[in-house]
């Protein structure tokens, strides 16, 4: 599946679950989309991934759980963690309530410098419930 | 393209597809509890079909939510009373006591198994899962999300999750309820809140020996399941073996993993701003509510369905071990309204 454009500013899907944002300083911030958000319903919690860690392709990154199931999720594309939305462990409400905003889940930085959207490997397509 | 799974008939049209059946019979709880989780990356790699795994714990222990924290939800005294073995299972929900007196059914499947996926798939597993029941001579029904009940009372719990590229949902059955020890288990701020919780838990869990008073032999249950998923239209189970590298898998990842301290001690949650609360699910939509405003504010417990309050009390100065109802509409209800309007709801 292709994930579509490189994002550069506005807030670009990745795949049917994730939102990517291209960043300044070429990291890119990702979070969960609004169709993902209604398709899920309120999430009760999340589980970052690790920041400075590398994930390959299809490894489980970061987990988000509602209606009692929890979807293990990989990052839209290979890459390392650089940062992560912390207060959403304790509270994800925002998540739900503002998803292109202060729901934002982690930034990373894609192996591929060319972004998430260049051919890599593409997000596992129905892993959020 | 997925890989044929192997043993698979060819296809016949409408034909129901064909998993593969592991009872595990009788056996250790980290075996019933996370096999599954060995079985999970060769469904995914199309090596075995998908997989139901019915299975029966030959020990009592306690199962912790992929996301619950260790600290936070178990009760250090009883644990130092009973030190059962603690499980972190990769499915969500909340902690559970299990005991012999329990039967799990596990599902391992691939994306392409069902047309809805994921928690939408709970919904048409629960209604196969009831038609069991029923056969059986329960008189179940689905509450969604994950409840078995018979009428208000839950008697299955049920969670699901992705794990290792296959979807996951267990679940299980209370044939006889230890409501005391599920009770005991639970680490609570103040002793007073056990006998409400026991008495929540009498009022929204029961068990098949309570509603029909005996269960089901053991071996009517795995073909009365069998039969519940092929007549809801989901599949045809045949039994199989597991094989060398679902052994191998728990044996040498799974089963070492489950017993490390970093896994099974996740550390608590950070708390978001505001009264400090915990939240004690019973079943389905019932649970306790303990809120602490701090320095400044009270300290309350509710009795709560949804997010509406059912029931509310305050600790008496002086006297930590008893708790006085607060009546609707006083100043003190409403200030435990204010202190929880944002809290989500029990499902």
């Amino acid at each position: 599946m292709d994930p579509g454009p490189v994002a550069t500013g506005p807030a670009c899907p990745a795949g049917p679950d994730l939102w990517m944002r291209e960043e300044p300083d070429g990291s890119f911030t990702v979070g969960l989309t609004r169709e993902a958000r209604g398709r899920i319903g309120p999430v009760a919690f999340y589980g970052p991934p690790t920041v400075g860690h590398r994930y390959a392709a299809g490894e489980p990154a970061f987990s988000i759980e509602s209606g009692k199931w929890v979807g293990h999720l990989p990052l839209p594309a290979p890459g390392t963690v650089v940062a992560t939305n912390e207060p959403l462990r304790g509270d994800p409400r925002p998540i739900h309530d503002d998803p292109l905003g202060e729901g934002w889940l982690f930034r990373m930085r894609p192996e591929d410098p060319a972004g998430p959207g260049r051919g890599n490997a593409p997000p596992r397509p129905a892993a959020v419930p | 393209m997925s890989p044929v799974p192997p043993g698979a008939p060819p296809d016949r049209g409408g034909a129901l597809p064909t998993w593969r059946l592991l009872d595990l019979g009788r056996c250790p709880p980290e075996r019933a509890q996370s096999f599954a989780e060995a079985v999970a990356p060769s469904v995914a790699d199309g090596s075995v079909p998908n997989t139901l795994l019915l299975a029966r714990p030959s020990a009592p222990y306690i199962s912790l939510g992929y996301h619950q924290s260790y600290a936070e939800e178990l009760e250090p005294g009883f644990l130092a009373r009973r030190p059962l073995p603690v499980l972190r299972r990769v499915e969500g929900g909340g902690t559970t006591y299990l005991d012999p007196d329990q039967i799990f059914y596990q599902l391992v499947y691939r994306d392409e198994a069902t047309a809805a996926g994921g928690a939408a798939d709970l919904a048409r597993v629960l209604g196969a899962v009831a038609r069991a029941a029923r056969q059986l001579g329960l008189e179940a029904s689905v509450r969604p999300p994950c409840d078995l009940v018979v009428g208000d009372r839950k008697f299955s719990g049920n969670a699901g999750g992705d794990w290792e590229g296959a979807h996951l949902i267990v679940g299980g059955w209370l044939l006889r309820a230890d409501r005391e020890t599920m009770a005991d288990l639970l680490r609570l701020p103040d002793p007073a809140l056990r006998p409400l919780l026991l008495r929540e838990m009498g009022r929204w869990i029961t068990s098949w020996e309570e509603e029909t008073g005996g269960c089901p032999a053991p071996e009517h249950i795995a073909p009365a399941l069998v039969e519940g998923f092929e007549r809801a239209g989901l599949f045809r189970a045949l039994p199989g073996e597991t094989t060398e590298a679902e052994e191998a898998r728990f044996r040498d990842e799974v089963a070492p993993r489950i017993e490390t301290p970093e896994w099974r001690e996740l550390p608590p949650l950070p708390k978001p701003p505001g009264p400090s609360v915990r939240r004690v699910r019973v079943a389905g939509p019932h649970g306790l509510w303990i809120v602490d405003g701090g320095s400044d504010g009270g300290r309350w417990a509710a009795v709560v369905e949804g997010n509406r309050i059912q029931e509310a009390f305050r600790w008496p100065e002086g006297d930590p071990g008893a708790l006085l109802l607060v009546e609707p509409g006083r100043a003190e209800w409403e200030e435990l309204r204010a202190a929880t309007a944002r809290l989500p709801a029990f499902e």
